[in-house]
């Protein structure tokens, strides 16, 4: 028989916590026999009694000024809720409008982890830019898990609309500080109008007993350029799903992400690429390194409508595994209704070229460090692509100083 | 400077080195000629400390920083570090990492080992400017990623790069001109040229009696069925371009 969420203790315990989930009591709950969920166990997040985390001192750790850029614009939220004092944006410019509110409750759209979501209440971040605006300044929203206790629940919502041919980067960041096993379930909606593009970065560094479920939804309209990097360092359960809809001709999205996973971590990404138009372009790299014994999975779905003539759908995965332990599960979905279109995808799993080990000792490297510059060659594949360099150093500063690679 | 003493090794099983001595002292090159497969690749992997070989019989000793050392006791970095360096037939492509960054970080790995003061990117980047200059490099190459995409000639010539770079004690060009056009061969020898003095040695390896017009050996070794069978001067380079291998072969 198959279990509906209200038989699990974290349904009585957001009931108890007041929270109107009532709703969605029949709904099932995902288990490793589903397909979607085969390789992600969700029994430790079924068992977790949540709670709402009260506001804190907010103070801006010293882990994360030193990371953010001085005069950085953003928002920033420790435990779900908006900080103004530390938080630095105008509301409203003549290029754009940034509000914050409490997410409107009950709809139960989308899964049940989107509804779980809504039905939280939580602060809903939303960022609008006007028509032909020109951003390209990063704008952050960075969630900070502070000294929050086991089961705390976080359910922040970024919204994300773009007028017609605007751009924006927006970076979001999820940061465990100090803090026991929570569990964070967001959900970002970002939609692009004709010729709009956006940058959009997700950064996470989770402490190793936190659980994500995360949603990002993006629609692209005509001519829209979409680029989202996910990296992450994976959680205890870290889960993923992308979802993107290209409803415009001419229209590309670019989805990347890098799963840097150590001791008993685990991500899964899985993204889902749909395209209903003609002539669209969507490319993916995923790269995923994994030491001890971590756990990495991708699972990549391309969904061409019939009349999505000429679509162009690139996607690739690559892993690359430092221990004998670690395991990686990789598989593309291609369901393609329209005749003249061109998919690729592939899948690569590797270790570290001892010949490329070598060749850097004859020179004096020393074996770790051989192999530490390798790892982050793969890695920087990936963060390379960005291009505003401040980012690129967060990156490049966040695998090593948080992630250990 | 570099004592190679009755060299027997093998790889999976299959004997390669089978007895081979060889001797190089401070200031001097030597040339190894010999026919492919003969192991004259081999004998420079395992001086540079390839694990893939294993030493069946015999000792390899170096004159290092501190003395006579036992060469294949130490690790591959340890020996680059004392001053070994192996230009390779068939240099390694490393994607995603700089040449640059990569230069640096063997130099400055080279610096540690000595104690001596590592040297700050600026400083190195006019170091390192000096050494394309001599051997008439574009800028570009120390931008991408090591020998990645690079031509065949351009790797060689990369090789030289990291010599220059490293100043070694003891040198093996393995086929170095191999691959490079008559231009590119004069270049890369007067950059090695200029790099030999009476503190180091050279041991080059080459199909071709040509180069040795440009790098003048002192002494040349024929290589057979992993042993040297001959060694003599200059003019049995010249013997061999005429004659073949096989009057040697017996
Ligand atoms: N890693 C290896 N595994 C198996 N066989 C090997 C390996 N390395 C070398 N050999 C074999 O050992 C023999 C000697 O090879 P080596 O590369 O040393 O020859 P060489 O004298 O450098 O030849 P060339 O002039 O063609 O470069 C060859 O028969 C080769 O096939
Ligand atoms: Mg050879």
């Amino acid at each position: 028989m198959n279990k509906l969420f209200k038989d699990t203790p974290f349904f009585e315990s957001l009931l108890a916590a007041g929270l109107p989930v009532g709703p969605l009591a029949e709904r099932p709950w995902p288990t490793t026999r589903e397909e979607a969920w085969r390789y992600t166990d969700l029994s430790g997040l079924a068992q977790a009694r949540a709670h709402i985390p009260r506001r804190v001192e907010g103070t801006l750790p010293a882990s994360v000024k030193a990371l953010l850029p001085k005069d950085f614009q953003g928002v920033v939220l420790l435990n779900g809720i908006p900080v103004e004092a530390l938080s630095s944006f105008e509301e409203e410019t003549n290029q754009r409008t940034v509000q914050l509110s409490l997410s409107s409750s009950g709809s139960g759209s989308g899964d049940l982890f989107e509804a779980v979501n809504r039905s939280a209440g939580q602060a809903e971040v939303r960022v609008s830019v006007a028509k032909g605006a020109d951003l390209s300044v990063p704008f952050y929203v960075i969630h900070i898990m502070n000294a929050v206790g086991e089961g705390a629940l976080v359910c922040p919502r970024l919204v994300v609309n773009l007028a017609e041919g605007s751009r924006l980067r927006v970076v979001e960041m999820f940061l465990g500080h100090e803090v026991k096993g929570y569990v964070s379930i967001p959900v970002a909606e970002l939609s692009l109008a004709d010729g709009a593009g956006l940058d959009y970065v997700q950064v996470h560094d989770h402490p190793p007993v936190a659980c994500h479920v995360g949603r990002v939804r993006v629609d692209g309209a005509r001519d829209s350029q979409a680029s989202v990097l996910t990296v992450t360092n994976g959680a205890a359960v870290f889960r993923q799903d992308l979802l993107c809809d290209i409803r415009g001709e001419g229209s590309t999205v670019s989805v990347n992400g890098l799963h840097a996973l150590k001791g008993l971590r685990h991500a899964d990404s899985h993204t889902e690429i749909r395209h209903h138009e003609p002539a669209s372009r969507s490319e993916q790299l995923y790269k995923c390194v994994l030491d001890d014994e971590a756990r990495s999975v991708f699972n990549g779905r391309i969904v061409v409508d019939q009349k999505a003539q000429k679509t162009n759908s690139y996607q690739l995965n690559k892993n690359l595994l430092l221990s004998p332990d670690a395991r990686v599960d990789t598989k593309p979905q291609l369901e393609i209704h329209a005749d003249d279109v061109r998919c690729t995808h592939g899948a690569t799993i590797g270790r570290v070229n001892e010949e490329e080990i070598f060749y850097l000792q004859t020179r004096g490297i020393g074996r770790e460090d051989a192999r530490r510059l390798l790892v982050r060659a793969f890695m920087d594949d990936v963060i390379s692509r960005l291009e505003d360099p401040g980012l690129r150093e967060i990156l490049s500063r966040k695998l090593k100083e948080s992630y250990g690679f | 400077m570099l004592n190679v003493k009755d060299l027997h090794a093998s790889v999976d099983g299959t004997a390669i080195l089978k007895g081979l001595n060889l001797s190089v002292r401070a200031g001097e090159v030597h040339a190894i000629m010999g026919p492919n497969g003969s192991g004259k690749s081999t004998l420079s992997k395992i001086i540079a400390g390839n694990p893939q070989y294993s030493v069946d019989k015999g000792a390899v000793e170096y004159e290092g920083s501190t003395g006579t050392i036992d060469l294949l006791s130490l690790e591959p970095e340890e020996r680059a570090r004392e001053g070994v360096f192996l230009a390779f037939q068939y240099p390694v492509e490393v994607p995603g990492v700089q040449t640059a960054l990569f230069l640096r970080a063997a130099y400055n790995a080279v610096c540690r080992h000595h104690g001596v003061e590592e040297m700050d990117p600026i400083d190195f980047d006019v170091f390192l400017h000096e050494k394309m200059k001599m051997l008439d490099m574009d800028d570009k190459f120390i931008d991408r990623a090591v020998n990645v995409d690079f031509s065949g000639g351009e790797k060689k010539r990369n090789e030289i790069l990291q010599m220059a770079v490293l100043n070694p004690r003891l040198a093996i060009l393995d086929e170095t001109d191999s691959g490079l056009d008559i231009d590119s061969m004069k270049i890369v020898s007067a950059g090695v040229n200029k790099l030999r003095n009476r503190r180091n040695a050279m041991v080059v390896i080459t199909h071709y009696q040509r180069l040795l017009n440009y790098i003048k050996p002192d002494i040349v070794h024929i290589f057979c069925q992993g042993r040297i069978v001959k060694s003599g001067g200059p003019e049995l380079a010249l013997e061999v371009e005429e004659r073949g291998y096989d009057w040697l072969m017996k």
